[in-house]
């Protein structure tokens, strides 16, 4: 996928002014936290699934080996393949091999991160092969020739109008020709579309949410049934999937499972969650023939060995952006690459490198909510800061923000001199703009005072009032 | 060195160790071998009733026979109601049932142009409204293809949670596919509004025996 992560403070500036964007934005924020709230305040239980299932990643983590080889030998044993991938590249070089040994014409997908991760529509289709998003979200986004704009609904930013417009265009090749307005209506076409693609399929790439150790299994956890039609139909099924997605035992995965409907959608158990293991058993009358796992690096083990490895318990639930209040005013396109939000912009930095993704860990306001609501307790803010010290470690910031800071920083480990400085300073603004009341331009301040005015200070730091309180 | 090894190396080297010693390695089979099991939610004592409260809850219906002998009657009933054609794909375990003639049934995977099946569930989880079927009893595409799916599940089979489904499944064989159905399909992609049948069922209904 094209990284625009480098234009980050453009993309948000014209986010914020993009009224159809503003306008799914306000209609899917209230819907996720309402809905995740009723789910876990029915669940007195939650708490303690929370810490047990960051003990599960935890222990999982600390044994990935072994974990990923029992997985592997138990795929193998059920007739299915496992294929190790260091990169993006050598991943999609794989799917493209095992795909041109089937012979395929028509690929049907179900959603799948990691695949945007290494952006695979553009290689399969840049080898001829068709490929078809079958997950409604991402068919949209798909016709739209975008990238998606959140992880569990990446069609979130298209309003109702606009995915009306996409199916008119874009269907009249399959007859139908009437424009649609209602819910159903556009639903109902989707489907008859997409079903005859379905049926045509020579090869069918789904992600995965978990890898058992124990059984072998992939499992994938959705609502619309694509992804089953997707690993049932075609004669090849593909899964592409990361490796910190294994966990040990089916009971390790049911703790998470009871974790990630809840936090992602409000559900209890989304309509439908498939574990998929080996092939079609002999005498059988469907399911697919090959199965083959591809396991991505891309980073993973490096994380694994520093400061971001908490990061790998990520189960991809999305309540990080949903509750984030920079994602729920930009959107996900302003953050220019594959996962948005507060999660994505620990992620982008390590994928894409720190340099290109260096304005991501500031878009944070460090309000801690996403910390609070991640299912898996992640530190997020704590490796946003992270970021930011790397960042000036490795001298990416812009001169005049480095000096302003290392300014600020002599200051600050001087308390004494700080709070001298700090009543003189606020002494000449209070005095200068106490007419007005606040000021339209300051000096080194032109950012802020552009679309704000900046209010003048009234009477005495925060330090001297405190003291003059304390001594009355 | 393939990525498999340089993937496993790399692990070690961020983990800080080699290769697990034999000891560490028995503590960990012995976690797979007997799989923990963590907190669950509390469930109802009434596992009948809170499965079928669920059920309603995720959008399914449900109806109830005393025995298996009922089923197709009770099904002839429900095609009615639905104004459905008399015309059933059914998985090969229901093919002892005491049929009639009134139903035309077909026994085989589902095609596009069939209308509504009928599946035996391997259990059921009466904490979520879960019913699971497996590829080694049902072909799949059965759960997937109609827009009606009709599940047999029997009283019996209910259990509390999916932690004890597991237990049932880890008696026999794995098999390819183990679909744990709550619900009929559905998709809230378009303005976050809820539709069901997305691509799969529009309508799942369970048939209770027992």
């Amino acid at each position: 996928m094209q990284i625009n992560s480098p234009q980050f403070k453009q993309r948000a500036t014209v986010a914020l002014q993009d009224m159809r964007l503003q306008k799914a934005l306000s209609k899917a924020k209230g819907g996720f936290i309402d809905k995740r709230l009723a789910a876990i305040s029915a669940l007195p239980e939650f708490e303690a699934l929370r810490e047990r299932g960051k003990a599960i990643k935890q222990h999982t983590l600390e044994n990935l080996d072994f974990y990923l080889e029992r997985f592997e030998s138990k795929v193998i044993e059920q007739g299915g393949k496992v294929h190790w991938a260091s990169s993006s590249e050598e991943a999609c070089q794989l799917i493209l091999e095992i795909s041109r040994a089937a012979n395929a014409k028509v690929i049907t997908k179900g959603k799948s991160m990691v695949g945007e991760e290494i952006s695979l529509n553009e290689a399969l289709e840049a080898d001829g092969f068709k490929v078809v998003e079958t997950d409604l979200g991402e068919y949209i986004i798909q016709l739209a020739h975008e990238p998606p704009s959140h992880i569990i609904a990446p069609a979130v930013h298209k309003t109702r109008e606009q995915i009306s417009d996409l199916f008119h265009e874009h269907h009249q090749q399959y007859g139908l020709t009437q424009k649609l307005d209602t819910v159903p209506e556009l639903v109902n076409e989707a489907r008859t579309v997409l079903r005859s693609q379905f049926l045509s399929a020579d090869v069918g790439i789904t992600g995965a949410n978990f890898l058992i150790a124990e059984t072998g299994s992939t499992v994938i956890v959705t609502n619309e049934g694509n992804g089953d039609l997707t690993n049932t139909l075609p004669r090849v099924h593909i899964v592409m999937t990361s490796i910190e997605k294994v966990v040990p035992t089916l009971n390790d995965a049911t703790t998470l499972l009871r974790l990630l409907g809840r936090s992602a959608t409000g559900q209890e158990m989304t309509s439908y969650t498939t574990f998929t293991t080996g092939v079609r058993r002999e005498g059988e009358l469907d399911g697919a023939q090959e199965f083959h796992v591809v396991l991505l690096d891309n980073g993973r083990t490096t994380m694994l060995g520093d400061e971001f490895k908490d990061m790998l318990r990520c189960i991809r639930c999305g309540a990080c952006m949903n509750h984030c209040p920079v994602y729920g005013s930009v959107g996900g396109h302003a953050y220019g690459w594959v996962y948005p939000g507060p999660m994505g912009s620990v992620l982008t930095p390590l994928m894409i490198g720190l340099k290109a993704a260096q304005d991501l860990p500031n878009a944070s306001t460090l309000c801690g909510r996403c910390e609070q609501v991640c299912p898996m307790k992640i530190p997020l803010p704590t490796m946003l800061r992270q970021h930011r010290i790397n960042a000036y470690e490795q001298d990416l910031m812009p001169t005049r923000a480095r000096w302003a800071l290392k300014i600020w920083a002599y200051f600050a480990k001087r308390p004494a001199l700080y709070q001298k400085l700090a009543s003189i300073k606020i002494g000449i603004l209070g005095f200068l703009g106490g007419g007005r009341g606040s000021f339209r331009y300051l000096p080194f301040a032109g950012a802020w005072t552009k679309n704000r005015d900046f209010p003048a200070p009234q009477g005495k730091t925060f330090m001297a009032q405190w003291k003059a309180r304390k001594s009355a | 060195m393939s990525s498999r090894e340089q993937i496993l190396g790399k692990i070690r080297k961020s983990l800080g160790r080699g290769v697990l010693s034999a000891e560490q390695i028995s503590v960990l089979e012995a976690r797979l071998a007997t799989p923990p099991l963590h907190e669950q939610p509390q469930v109802n004592t009434d596992l009948v009733q809170q499965f079928t409260q669920k059920l309603q809850k995720v959008g399914a219906s449900f109806s109830n026979v005393e025995n298996e002998s009922l089923i197709p009657f009770a099904l002839i009933a429900l095609l009615k109601e639905w104004e459905l054609p008399l015309q059933v794909v059914i998985d090969a375990h229901l093919q002892a049932l005491p049929w009639t003639d009134e139903v035309q049934y077909a026994v085989r995977a589902a095609q596009d142009s069939d209308k509504v099946s009928v599946t035996e569930a391997f259990a059921a989880v009466a904490e979520t409204g879960t019913v699971a079927l497996l590829s080694s009893h049902s072909p799949t595409t059965l759960n997937f293809l109609p827009e009606t799916h009709i599940v047999i599940v029997h009283r019996a089979q209910i259990a509390a949670n999916l932690e004890s489904v597991w237990e049932k499944l880890r008696q026999q064989a794995m098999p390819r596919t183990v679909n744990l159905i709550t619900g009929p399909s559905r998709t809230a992609d378009v303005e976050q509004t809820i539709q069901l049948g997305a691509h799969g069922p529009r309508r799942l209904h369970v048939i209770l025996v027992g």
